[in-house]
């Protein structure tokens, strides 16, 4: 009888380590290449959501000052807003509203940002007259808004009662205009990549560019002063049905009514 | 020959069960990571978007209510009915306030308090302030869009969820700084405040609105207003030295659309939607405006269920009637007349005794009004009509006097109901297949009496003049009419209110 041979328990034949090592290389492989791409779709799919937040941050914050508007205007290239809002707030005290009937309606204002229907401007000149603006010199400083005056104008100077002289030319000549004194400027405009708000001259970062936000893509378009339609987009990581398409996909819309319209 | 059996090493199915783990380790962090932000923010989103809707939801209820005043007029009596309590704030009241409590397991609620904050034309505006809040229910996480970077701001600035404390109590307490208070919350939440301010509406804002032509006056015409609480018409609007020059430049006209024409003048101010009228085109005293667009709600035929059946001939106003609670009747039609008579004091301690009082009728007309209408003094009679109006000046006796002298209320107090023309009210209902309805006022005889007819085309033709006020479709106008707007009308009771301001506080 033949010899039976045995066969020790020892390693592995250099064929099975060359095996073993190659198919673990590609298991290898394979786990460092889906983990990556899982922490890349992790990433985009978490900036995904971080931006779609902040998509929907843009529309409240505009809806929430716009619809307290009493005017709100765009650029010409609907990328700045601004908005002319009541001044609510004596310190930490509300305003009683005064109500006042007008040729054109009812109309409440507060005692800090009072509106007035007769003033006139001239086009190229700083002086605003209206019978019943009742101007006194603590007016100096506050805001002036209303049609053909530029953003940001102030009161420079009060002649008397029914006479100021602005801090900017009107850009057109106006009569029975609507106007409004010591209100609130809120404006967005568009800062390298990011979105700011600004309120009085302090400004805020309500969006940034970190999380792909494309602010050329963010159209505001505007329609009588009645309500402004919000149309926001951006870049998202994966493109890959093509950028055009897949930025669209992202895009949110919203529409907001002043519930303040002024006419102006 | 044996087979020999070599014992399997399974290497290489352990690097795959190990790739496999690690491999679903990795997607449940992306899951959990992603689904974690998601409920966070879109519950926080929710939250505050919810919390606005709770408070104009308040605020409507209060609106609504505040509407019902058109009819019953007491702010109190009305509010306490409806189960609103008083309020200590805002002062100096009288304030009501109630709360409303909706939504999935009750986490909406509204506390909505009205008062009178302020008046216009002598009526009250209502305040309504609403402060709705959102309970977050869940995880008590903060938003995650605050990591962006050290400027910009994200969620909590402009959410400003409250998650242990009610911040805005501990900051504004009351809302104008008193009462200041650390005041835990059972739930975290997030709290909007809304402040609208109703104002009442009258039929009769202007002297004249035309919602799609005016023509008129004619050349030898004229619009012009007065006051009848100084008694009397009389022209003064081309006298600035008259002491009621000012009460007679108030006849406002307002165009609806840009069809304007006109020979005679306006002692006013002028509106148009899109018209082209100058100082140098027409006659007008005030200013001229051509962008201002508006429109006038359709008149709906009361519900006369309850209305008494009408006869031709004379009709008693009944004793005890009030504005707001009116005698009612209703007729098939009035071309055969009718003769409307009040009360006079029946206490001869009040100086009011045998002198006429004011009484209030309603009258509901299915058809056409024709004939002969004659008021007595101190009735106020308002007129509804479905079909068309047509009668000379003669036929539309009003016998009542500017001023109301000699006219008391029914507690021996003397009338301030000072306008003639506001006693007699005509209401053209609006017809409901669109077709327009007609009003026409033909020599001779001048008429005290107030058109309010959004449906209606009216002519006045010839030499009559209207006292009172007119809202119509198209209005022509043609010979020498006059036409003068008596400004004691807007001083009648509100026919509704609409919110004018709307404020919400963001602090």
């Amino acid at each position: 009888m033949k010899q039976k041979h045995s066969h020790p328990a020892t390693g592995f034949t250099v064929t099975e380590l060359l095996v073993a090592v190659a198919a673990g290389a590609v298991v290898l492989a394979a786990v460092t290449v889906a983990s990556v791409a899982l922490q890349k779709s992790f990433s985009a799919a978490d900036k995904f959501l971080g931006t779609q937040m902040q998509q929907i941050r843009i529309v409240d914050y505009l809806s929430r000052d716009v619809r307290r508007s009493y005017i709100v205007t765009a650029s010409s290239d609907l990328k700045t807003i601004t908005c002319i809002i009541p001044n609510y707030l004596n310190g930490n005290a509300r305003s009683k509203p005064n109500v006042s009937t007008t040729t054109t309606g009812t109309v409440v204002s507060y005692p800090n940002s009072r509106t007035v229907t007769d003033a006139v401007t001239t086009s190229g000149s700083a002086t605003l007259t209206s019978a019943t603006a009742a101007f006194t010199s603590a007016d100096i400083g506050g805001s002036v808004a209303g049609v053909n005056i530029p953003t940001g104008t102030t009161i420079q100077s009060v002649s008397n009662a029914t006479t100021a002289t602005l801090s900017a030319n009107a850009t057109a000549s106006t009569s029975n205009a609507t106007v409004t004194f010591g209100a609130t400027t809120v404006v967005y405009s568009i800062s390298g990549n990011s979105i700011v708000r600004t309120e009085n001259g302090v400004v805020t970062n309500i969006a940034s560019s970190t999380d792909s936000l494309l602010p050329q893509t963010t159209d505001v378009l505007l329609s009588n002063t009645q309500y402004t339609t919000t149309v926001i987009t951006f870049q998202p990581t994966f493109t890959s049905g093509g950028a055009a398409a897949e930025q669209s996909g992202t895009t949110v819309f919203a529409t907001t009514y002043l519930r303040n319209k002024r006419r102006g | 020959m044996k087979k020999s059996l070599q014992k399997q090493s399974g290497s290489t199915m352990i690097y795959a069960l190990l790739t496999i783990v690690i491999l679903s380790l990795i997607a449940a962090n992306v899951l959990v990571n992603s689904t974690t932000r998601y409920n966070v923010s879109s519950k926080q989103v929710k939250g505050w978007k919810e919390a606005l809707y709770a408070a104009e939801a308040g605020g409507d209820v209060a609106f609504a209510e505040v509407r019902k005043l058109a009819t019953s007029g007491s702010f109190s009596a009305q509010f306490v009915a409806d189960g609103w309590s008083l309020s200590a704030s805002p002062t100096p009241g009288p304030a009501y306030v109630k709360t409303i409590t909706f939504g999935q397991g009750n986490g909406l609620s509204a506390t909505v308090t009205v008062d009178s904050a302020t008046s216009t034309n002598g009526f009250p505006c209502y305040r309504i302030r609403s402060v709705g809040t959102a309970k977050l229910f869940g995880l008590m996480r903060v938003g995650m869009d605050d990591r962006m970077n050290s400027v910009t701001k994200g969620d909590s600035l402009i959410r400003k969820i409250d998650f242990k404390y009610d911040h805005f109590l501990s900051a504004y307490g009351d809302g104008d700084g008193n009462n200041t208070t650390i005041q835990a919350v059972s739930n975290p939440q997030i709290t909007r405040r809304v402040e609208t301010v109703a104002v009442p509406q009258w039929s009769f804002s202007r002297a004249l609105l035309a919602t799609a032509g005016f023509d008129g006056p004619g050349s030898a015409g004229l619009i012009d207003s007065y006051d009848s609480k100084n008694g009397a018409y009389y022209f003064a609007a081309n006298n600035p030295l008259d002491p009621h020059y000012s009460d007679a430049t108030k006849g406002d006209v307002a165009v609806g659309s840009s069809s304007f024409t006109s020979g005679g003048p306006i002692y006013g101010n002028l509106t148009t939607d899109g018209g082209n009228v100058t100082h140098s085109n027409a006659t007008v005293s005030g200013t001229i405006d051509n962008s201002v667009p508006f429109s006038i709600p359709p008149v709906v035929k009361p519900d006369t269920t309850l209305y008494l059946s009408g006869s031709s001939g004379t009709l008693i106003v009944p004793p005890g009637t009030t504005a707001f609670a009116p005698a009612q009747y209703v007729y098939n039609s009035l071309s055969s007349g009718l003769t409307i008579n009040g009360q006079t004091g029946t206490n001869p301690l009040l100086p009011s005794y045998g002198k006429p009082v004011e009484t209030y009728v309603t009258i509901v007309v299915n058809g056409n009004v024709g004939g002969p209408i004659t008021i007595g003094q101190g009735v106020n009679a308002k007129i509804y009509f479905t079909g068309n109006l047509s009668s000379s000046g003669n036929d539309l006796v009003n016998n009542n006097v500017d001023g109301a002298t000699g006219i008391y209320n029914m507690d021996g107090t003397p009338s301030t109901d000072y306008s003639r023309a506001g006693h007699l009210q005509f209401y053209g209902v609006s017809p409901t297949d669109g077709s327009t309805q007609t009003i026409s006022v033909t020599p001779p005889g001048n008429v005290w009496a107030t058109f309010y007819a959004p449906s209606a085309s009216m002519s006045m033709i010839g030499n009559p003049d209207i006292f009172g006020a007119i809202v119509c479709n198209s209005f022509t106008g043609n010979g020498n009419t006059g036409f003068h707007y008596d400004k004691e009308i807007i001083n009648s009771i509100p026919i509704d209110y609409q919110v004018a301001s709307y404020i919400e506080d963001i602090r």
